[in-house]
Formats: C-alpha cells, sequence, structure tokens
C-alpha cells in the first residue's frame, strides 16, 4: 500500500474501500482484531511520522560562484544606524515622517555614499533593493553603493536586475512598427520619440498615417512631442494640426509653429505686432502706444482670440500677440525693448504683462522675466529665469513679508535642494518672523514642509533649531507646528548624517577649502547676522 | 562592560508600537541634556512640555529603566528614546553619572541584595495536601484518558464514513471536538485538532496532509491509553503533547548545564489568550542547544531578556523528555556579544540524521534547532545561463535519499536550497526577505547556519561570520 492509496482509502471512507494491505512491519504489534478505521489510522499515523523523520536531501547540487570579495569601505556605524532607521521607516505605516520625506532622505544618503565610494552594509542591501525595486530613485541613488556584494545579488534576482537596468531598450534597435500599431500609448510615445530621434521624416509619415484615426489625448501627445524639437520641416504638420477639432490640439500645434523663426504663421504675427506698436519720439523721451489687433477672421485662425489673459477681447488678443512674439525680436521690429511695452500700459487698468510673461518663459528671456518679476508678477515659471540674488532681494520686500502665497510662489519656483543663497535669505526672513512679536501668519507650511529635504543640508542644524522654535510657538496653528517638528526632525537626521560623511565628500571633492565648508561658514554667516 | 545595543532590541522592547513610533520621535538629541553612559548604566534628561525635564535612567544589563514622567507604559517613550539614541552610537561613554541616575542604581542594588537567595524552591507539603494533589492529579489523568478515547473514536468514526464526505462539516466538528479536549484537560491534542480543523481549507493536497494530521492525533491516543507501559523519559514526552505542565520549581531542581549561551533564533506567535517567544539557545562549549518558551498574557510587553545575538553565561535546567530540549534558564551571569566563535558545524546529511532521530525519539516534534555549514542557493530563475545548478523540478535533477520507509514519492524542492561541499542541499524555509537575507550576508561562500529543522527543511535564523553571531 502507499501513501496515496492510504489517503485515498481515508477519503472515501472504510465503510466504502477496504483497507489496503499493509507493508509488513509498518505497524509492529497489527492486531487482526482491529477494526479497518483503526487499522487505517495506525498506517496513517507510521507514515506520518516516517514521512515527517525524512528531511528531503537533494544531491549533486553544485554551487554557483559566491560575490567577489569588497573592496569598498561601508559607513560608520552611526550612519549606518540612521540609513537603516529610515529604510525601516519607508514600509512601517507609523512613520513618524512624511513617507516622501523619508524616501528623499534615503535617496541622499545613498547619493552621499556613492559619491564617496561607500558600499552599502550587507543587512542593509535587501531593505533597499526591495524598495529599489518599486522605487527608480531609489534605484539610481544606490547605484554607486552596491558593492560587490550588491551587483551580485542584483544579478540574481530578476525584478532587482530590472530595477538597475540603465539605458533606453529601444534605442539602437530595429525599428518594429508593430509598437506603433498595437502598443499602449506609452509606448506608441515612446516608439514615436525613438524614431524621430533617429529619422524625423519617418516619424511624420507615421504620424500622418493614423493622424486622422488617433483619439484626442493621443494626438495632443504626439503633438506635444513634435513641439518640443519642432524644426521647420514640421510646419506643415503643425500647420494642418493647427486646424484640428480639438482646441488642445490647435493650441499646441500653435506653440510649435512659434517656435519655427520661419513659420508663415509667425511672419503674420510679426506683421501685426508691427502695427499694434507705435513708438513716438520726442527730444527726451519716447511714448509707445499700443493697438489692439483687429477682430478678423485671421486673427482667430491666428490663436489671438483663444487666450484668457485680460477682461476685454481687445486687450486679450494684444496679450495674445505679444505672447506670440520672441522678446528679443521687438527691437528689430518696432524699434523698443518688450519692457517698455510693460511701461506702455503703466497706470492703465489692464496691462500686456500676462502676455509678455508667457513669452519670456517660452523663448527664457532672462531680462524680461527680471522686469516682469520687479513689477509684481510671481509665477514660478518667470522666477526660476530670475537671478537668485534678486531673489534674495525680494524676500526682503514688505509685500512678500505679510503674505504666506507669495513667499510661497517665490519657493515653489527654487530648484531642490534650494539654492544655498537664497536659502539662506529664506532662514533670515524666517528669522524675522520668529522674532517679531506681530504675527507669523506670513510663514507658509508649504515651505517650512519642503525644507526639510529642500534645504542645502550644510544649514540643517541652523534651521533645525529655528522650526523648533516655530514648532512650540504659540502663535501659529497646529497644522504649521506639525510640520516645523516634522522638519526639523528631518533635518537633524541629515544634519547627523552629514557630520559623518562630510570628511568625505571633502576628500572625494579635492580637499579642503570645499564648497561645503564654505556653506557651513556661510550658514554661520547668517546665524550670527 | 555591556555591549551597545542595536535598534532592533531597542524596537523589541516597546510595549506597543505607538510607544516605539513616540521614542523614534524623540530619538534626536535636541531635547536631550546631561546625557551618558557608563556601561551599564544610560541617563539623560528629557525636556517635554513641562518646565523640568524627565530624568531617565537605564540598566542596560538588565535591562532596567526608570523616568520621572507619568506614563504608564513601561518602558515609556523617554527611556525608548534614550536607548534609540544610544544604540545609534549617539551617546558616546563619559560623563559624570546624574545623581538622578546613581541614587537609583543605588537603590537597585539594594534591593537586589536579599533576592539573591534561591527564588524558587519547591514547596513543602503536608501530607494531606500532597494526598489532595495526588487526588486532583489522578483525576486528571482518568479524564485525559477518557477524553483521548473520545478522540480516537471520532478519528475512527471520520475514516470509516470518508474525510471528503465529512469535509463540509469538518471544522466546526474538529473545533467542538477541540473544545471537548479542553474540558478533558488535554489542551495540546486540542491545539492539534484546531490546526487539523483549518486543513480542508488549506489548499491543493489536503487529504495528504489531513490524513497524516489524523494519523499523528491517533498515535498521541494510542501513546496515552499506554502511558503506564512507557519509559519515564517517552511518558514525558507524551504527557508534554497532552499539554500537562512541569512545575518550574521541579524543571530548576534539575542538574544545570552551564555554558555560554548564544540565543540563535527566536520566533514569536499567539497563542490563545497568550503571546509566545520561542528562544534558541546554543551552549558555545558544550554544543548543547535549548529551547527556552516565553508566555506573556495577551497585549502585554513580551519577556526580552534573551534576543538573538546575545551570548548569556548561565545555567539551563531541561524539562524532562527524550529529546531534552525545552529548558528553563536558571542562575544567569554576564552578557556579551559572541566573537571569535568557531561552532562545529555538521553537513546536510548530518542535520538529515539528527532530525530523523529527533522524530524517532518525539514523533509529534515540531521542530529542532540545527547548525548546517552551507551555502545558501537563490531559486534557478536567478542563475546565469551555463551555471553547473540543476534546473529544480526537472526529472533528472533532485532525488530523494532513501529512506525507513522508502515507498512514497520524493517531494520535490522548490526554490531555495542548502547545499554543503558534498553537494547535498536541504530546502531553506523562510520569507523571501530573510532568504535573500541571509544570501547578502553570506555571499554565497559556506558559513555555519543556525535554523530550525523541520520535515519541511531549514529555517535559517542567524549565521556566524567572522567568528561573530549574525541574526537574520
Amino acid at each position: 500500500m502507499t501513501y496515496a492509496e492510504l489517503v485515498a482509502t481515508a477519503a472515501v471512507g472504510t465503510a466504502q474501500r477496504p483497507v489496503p494491505e499493509l507493508p509488513p512491519g509498518l505497524v509492529p504489534d497489527a492486531d487482526a482484531e482491529r477494526t479497518p478505521a483503526e487499522r487505517l489510522l495506525d498506517a496513517a499515523a507510521a507514515y506520518a511520522v516516517a514521512r515527517r523523520a525524512n528531511l528531503l536531501v537533494t544531491s549533486s547540487v553544485a554551487a554557483p560562484a559566491g560575490s567577489e570579495p569588497d573592496e569598498l569601505e561601508v559607513p560608520p556605524e552611526r550612519f549606518i544606524a540612521a540609513l537603516a532607521r529610515q529604510i525601516g521607516q519607508i514600509t512601517d505605516e507609523q512613520r513618524t515622517l512624511p513617507l516622501s520625506t523619508v524616501i528623499d532622505l534615503v535617496v541622499e544618503a545613498l547619493a552621499w555614499m556613492g559619491q564617496v565610494g561607500w558600499r552599502l552594509p550587507e543587512r542593509l542591501l535587501v531593505p533597499v533593493l526591495q524598495r529599489a525595486g518599486r522605487d527608480a530613485r531609489i534605484a539610481q541613488a544606490a547605484t554607486g553603493a552596491l558593492g560587490e556584494r550588491g551587483r551580485w545579488l542584483v544579478a540574481l534576482n530578476p525584478v532587482w536586475a530590472r530595477a538597475f537596468t540603465t539605458g533606453d531598450d529601444t534605442a539602437g534597435g530595429a525599428i518594429d512598427d508593430s509598437a506603433w500599431q498595437d502598443g499602449t500609448p506609452a509606448v506608441r510615445l515612446a516608439h514615436l520619440a525613438s524614431l524621430r530621434q533617429r529619422d524625423p521624416g519617418s516619424a511624420r509619415a507615421l504620424l500622418e498615417q493614423t493622424w486622422s484615426t488617433e483619439a484626442v489625448d493621443d494626438r495632443v501627445a504626439f503633438i506635444e512631442l513634435v513641439v518640443a524639437t519642432a524644426v521647420s520641416s514640421d510646419e506643415e504638420l503643425l500647420q494642418r494640426a493647427l486646424s484640428d477639432r480639438s482646441s488642445r490640439v490647435a493650441a499646441a500645434a500653435r506653440v510649435g509653429l512659434l517656435r519655427i523663426p520661419r513659420s508663415a504663421l509667425l511672419g503674420r504675427l510679426r506683421e501685426r505686432a508691427a502695427r499694434a506698436v507705435a513708438v513716438q519720439r520726442g527730444l527726451l523721451s519716447r511714448t509707445v502706444r499700443l493697438t489692439p489687433p483687429d477682430d478678423d477672421a485671421a486673427a482667430s485662425a491666428d490663436g489671438l482670440n483663444a487666450g484668457t489673459y485680460s477682461r476685454t477681447p481687445a486687450e486679450n488678443r494684444l496679450n495674445a500677440l505679444v505672447a506670440s512674439i520672441p522678446p528679443q525680436e521687438w527691437p528689430a521690429l518696432v524699434g523698443v525693448q518688450a519692457q517698455e511695452l510693460l511701461r506702455a500700459t503703466a497706470g492703465e487698468s489692464w496691462s500686456v504683462a500676462p502676455g509678455l510673461a508667457e513669452a519670456a518663459v517660452r523663448w527664457g528671456d532672462r531680462d524680461l522675466a527680471t522686469a516682469l518679476v520687479e513689477a509684481g508678477l510671481r509665477s514660478p515659471d518667470l522666477l526660476r529665469l530670475v537671478d537668485d540674488h534678486r531673489i534674495a532681494r525680494l524676500l526682503e520686500d514688505p509685500s512678500t513679508q505679510t503674505s504666506a502665497a507669495s513667499v510661497n510662489r517665490l519657493v515653489a519656483a527654487w530648484p531642490r535642494p534650494w539654492p544655498p543663497l537664497l536659502a539662506g535669505a529664506l532662514g533670515q526672513w524666517l528669522q524675522l518672523q520668529l522674532t517679531s512679536k506681530q504675527t507669523t501668519a506670513a510663514i507658509p507650511g508649504d515651505v517650512i514642509a519642503a525644507a526639510a529635504t529642500a534645504l542645502p543640508v550644510q544649514l540643517a542644524r541652523g534651521w533645525s533649531h529655528r522650526l523648533r522654535d516655530l514648532a512650540t510657538d504659540q502663535r501659529v496653528g497646529y497644522g504649521l507646528q506639525r510640520a516645523a517638528r516634522n522638519s526639523a526632525a528631518a533635518l537633524t537626521l541629515r544634519a547627523a548624517m552629514y557630520d559623518d560623511v562630510r570628511a568625505a565628500l571633502d576628500r572625494s571633492l579635492g580637499g579642503p577649502p570645499s564648497n561645503h565648508d564654505y556653506q557651513h561658514q556661510h550658514e554661520h554667516e547668517q546665524e550670527n547676522r | 562592560m555591556a555591549e551597545r545595543w542595536r535598534t532592533e532590541r531597542v524596537t523589541a522592547l516597546a510595549p506597543d508600537s505607538a510607544s516605539d513610533v513616540a521614542g523614534r520621535k524623540l530619538a534626536n538629541p535636541t531635547p536631550w541634556s546631561d546625557v551618558g553612559w557608563a556601561a551599564p548604566l544610560l541617563w539623560g534628561a528629557c525636556q517635554g512640555s513641562g518646565k523640568t525635564p524627565y530624568k531617565v535612567a537605564v540598566d542596560t544589563s538588565g535591562p532596567s529603566y526608570t523616568c520621572t514622567c507619568p506614563s504608564r507604559k513601561f518602558p515609556c517613550k523617554h527611556v525608548l528614546g534614550l536607548l534609540y539614541l544610544w544604540s545609534e552610537g549617539r551617546i558616546e561613554a563619559g560623563g559624570g553619572i546624574s545623581a538622578y541616575a546613581a541614587e537609583w542604581a543605588a537603590k537597585r542594588d539594594a534591593a537586589d541584595k536579599p533576592s539573591e537567595a534561591p527564588a524558587e524552591e519547591p514547596k513543602v507539603q503536608t501530607d494531606a495536601q500532597r494526598e489532595a494533589a495526588e487526588k486532583r492529579e489522578a483525576l486528571r489523568d482518568e479524564r485525559v484518558r477518557t477524553g483521548m478515547l473520545e478522540l480516537d473514536r471520532w478519528l475512527a468514526d471520520q475514516v470509516t464514513a470518508g474525510i471528503a464526505a465529512t469535509s463540509t462539516q469538518w471544522y466546526a466538528a474538529a473545533n467542538d471536538l477541540a473544545a471537548r479536549m479542553v474540558d478533558a484537560q488535554t489542551p495540546g491534542a486540542a491545539s492539534m485538532l484546531r490546526s487539523a480543523a483549518l486543513t480542508p481549507s488549506s489548499g491543493r493536497d489536503w487529504p495528504d496532509r489531513l490524513v497524516a494530521q489524523l494519523g499523528l492525533l491517533h498515535l498521541l491516543a494510542e501513546a496515552t491509553g499506554h502511558l503506564d507501559a512507557l519509559d519515564d523519559d517517552l511518558r514525558a514526552t507524551v504527557r508534554d503533547h497532552l499539554g500537562y505542565t512541569t512545575p518550574r520549581a521541579d524543571v530548576l531542581a534539575t542538574p544545570p548545564v552551564t555554558d555560554e549561551w548564544a540565543v540563535v533564533g527566536l520566533r514569536d506567535s499567539d497563542e490563545e489568550q497568550v503571546s509566545m517567544r520561542r528562544v534558541w539557545l546554543w551552549g558555545t562549549k558544550t554544543g548543547r542547544s535549548a529551547l527556552v518558551l516565553l508566555f506573556t498574557p495577551y497585549g502585554m510587553p513580551v519577556d526580552n531578556s534573551l534576543l538573538p545575538g546575545m551570548l548569556v553565561e548561565g545555567d539551563v535546567h531541561y524539562y524532562p523528555g527524550r529529546l531534552q530540549q525545552r529548558a528553563l534558564m536558571g542562575r544567569r551571569g554576564s552578557e556579551g556579544k559572541v566573537a571569535g566563535w568557531r561552532p562545529a558545524a555538521g553537513t546536510v546529511a548530518d542535520a538529515a540524521v539528527t532530525w530523523r532521530d529527533a522524530v524517532a525519539d518525539d514523533p509529534w516534534l515540531g521542530e529542532l534547532p540545527g547548525l548546517v555549514l552551507g551555502t545558501p542557493l537563490a531559486p534557478c530563475a536567478g542563475t546565469q545561463a551555463g551555471e553547473e545548478r540543476p534546473s529544480l523540478g526537472a526529472p533528472s535533477a533532485p532525488r530523494a535519499r532513501p529512506t525507513a520507509g522508502g515507498r512514497y514519492e520524493p517531494r520535490l524542492a522548490q526554490g531555495w536550497l542548502m547545499a554543503d561541499a558534498a553537494g547535498d542541499a536541504v530546502p531553506l524555509v523562510g520569507t523571501e526577505t530573510d532568504l535573500w537575507q541571509l544570501l547578502a550576508m553570506t555571499g554565497g561562500q559556506p558559513h555555519p547556519v543556525f535554523g530550525e529543522l523541520s520535515g519541511h527543511g531549514l529555517r535559517p535564523t542567524a549565521i556566524v561570520s567572522g567568528g561573530a553571531l549574525v541574526t537574520l
């Protein structure tokens, strides 16, 4: 009787099926008077014990090559403990900091390790690799800190291997139009981008083949791809898209045509612009007069009626026109700088500033952007074009000190990590708020929360003290107190970890005096002031 | 000198997750002042919302702790925060011991002195008490015999009618009988029944597993019916599985095994009304293993006196039984970390023999500590083409060794293995995370690996690397 036969008998029951003959010796004290059920249970017991006792051993197994020895050093134990705690917090539902902050901290620490040539200790490899399998930022940051052991592990695990694979798989490969025919929207877009990079003509032809049958979201995505790198040979395609039934497609196509210096659209708009601006020259000054374009069919076709810059249609058309002209072309067109157009409406109830702001951002014109910011415009895109020193001065502007929203808008435009100059100015501003006997309503919670990871680490310690003060300031609400507490904790941790890595970072940057030292000094200067 | 703890040990000390979170929030230097460490004493003052900072002191060798805060949690978040700071190396040794900590330590020393006398000695009973106890014992024996007889009849009824036919009512019927087994004072049999109650809903091949469980229950019932005919050790083994308890004092009265015991594994589980912590000890000098079970009422902080990686000098007293595995820790001496250890690790074949012999001694055995010198191997999916490793599951690859029974089909190993120098491999069981962690720690090189041996394979718990014990 095999065990399978025994189980089959137990399944249907000894009342239905006789107990098979038991192997001799399986049940030592087999008693002829025992009932079939008892005999089956006796055999089940014997089999169960024998099966349990048999630890399955596989023979002739050859172990593959192990990991090569690691030459990189591991970080100091204190750094490892702090990193381990943060990695543990990623999956901890009761984490003490927001998840995005924790991930930022881990990414920063891993990047430092890669920079100074430290590797992850063995006990942290698996937690980091598991997170890297789900988070591309962690994978990217961890790449330099894997060491031999980590790379060896990654090669053994397909999920981790995918996470650490770099490069565009489609680049350099054969063009396969099946991706275009059958792919998901993302795959089709990637295919079009790849083809456009290699053979723009074929990419246009491919797009035109299916253009009329594409869904609106796909048409927008495809045309935006073309617009991002528009050249003169794209004009015909963009011109057709300008009359697309979707206003989103038409608006995107219009932007593309504006980026082609010799496009017919831009030519027509230049002519209108020359007519819209009149300059009267006096002995000591000149006067600029603006006349909105006529509301004709051509104006609509060229997109001048599509914007929502101002209250009246005429002012709208004028702003749309101003937004369409590259700012550096104004002197050649009408003999004045773009900034002078701004002054032309000073004292009026309307302005061409919105249109000029759009133009400044579209063509990356820093001078015009600076003029607009000084005139009071604060869009993040515009602020990104402005020199850090000017932004720092804005924090001293009384108008920004009274509005949390204005400071928020200002800071939202900064790159991450915040430039040290701006972070220093913001720190001073914050200190001023905290020592002020007046309200602290101007302190924006978003900025305080962002400081946790956006602040340059060299300034972290000083800020953590300020934020602790803020966290216990009775004049501010609970939300701001909480944001301050969290950011203070994150900054304390960053500062402590930076202490451990700082010397090695300095060495990796070529020895002192380093940028880090300079920034550290800057921090003290700021605090002393 | 007391070693600095790892953060995992601090986490294990927290009475609940809320306290742990609060403790971690306090694990930054800002609110702390007057901190210091002079082994084993750790102290600090934590500025809370009030004017006066809370004073905290911890004896890390105990551990024992005190704090002036009003929290009812024990340890409180301030103790945990201080321990986290210390475990992360942010409190250096040195500094003058704070007056509060010194006073507390002195009081503790004074209070500890009277307790140096033997704590637990068998109580002296009067004749009447002894007679009453014997009566109670006889009554319980009778209840157990009757209960196990009922169980065996019920098992026979199930296989007579067929387990396929009764499977729909199986869960309720098995649980009902388990409740009657509790009434019959056989909690061990009740626990096995409750486990079997879940088998029909456990997926493919459940009849295969259920028949084995019924066989083991039947074996226990048969053994109960012949208790008087068994030798002392086997009787003790059967009584243990039935759920009889042996008084602590009786165990502590047995001759001790003195050694420096390494804590090589720990597993927590929740039983009815209690949390159970299984702690595996391994004698670094004698090579003996011991299982210490620590029970805690559900929801209460668990006993953290033995944590993985610790090395404790002391006496272990074994419970009676054939295997001599379950034990109590009696006298405890110094604590430290394992260093320079070269345990005598065996081969896979040795482990198979050890397990086979253990099951022969105790057929109901759940698991046994094992120590194998081997190399963990990840599943084939992750290996490179061209490597020599056989494809597991392929017809020609794994073959089971001849066994005593030798008549049933081999269970094909899947996934993870641990191979020794002879090319023999045993399945590794455990979570994916633990097994990848094992691979990361060993780097694919042979290491002494501790774990729980069972019929399913080896569940790794720790390795020895560079003479140190590294827990997973």
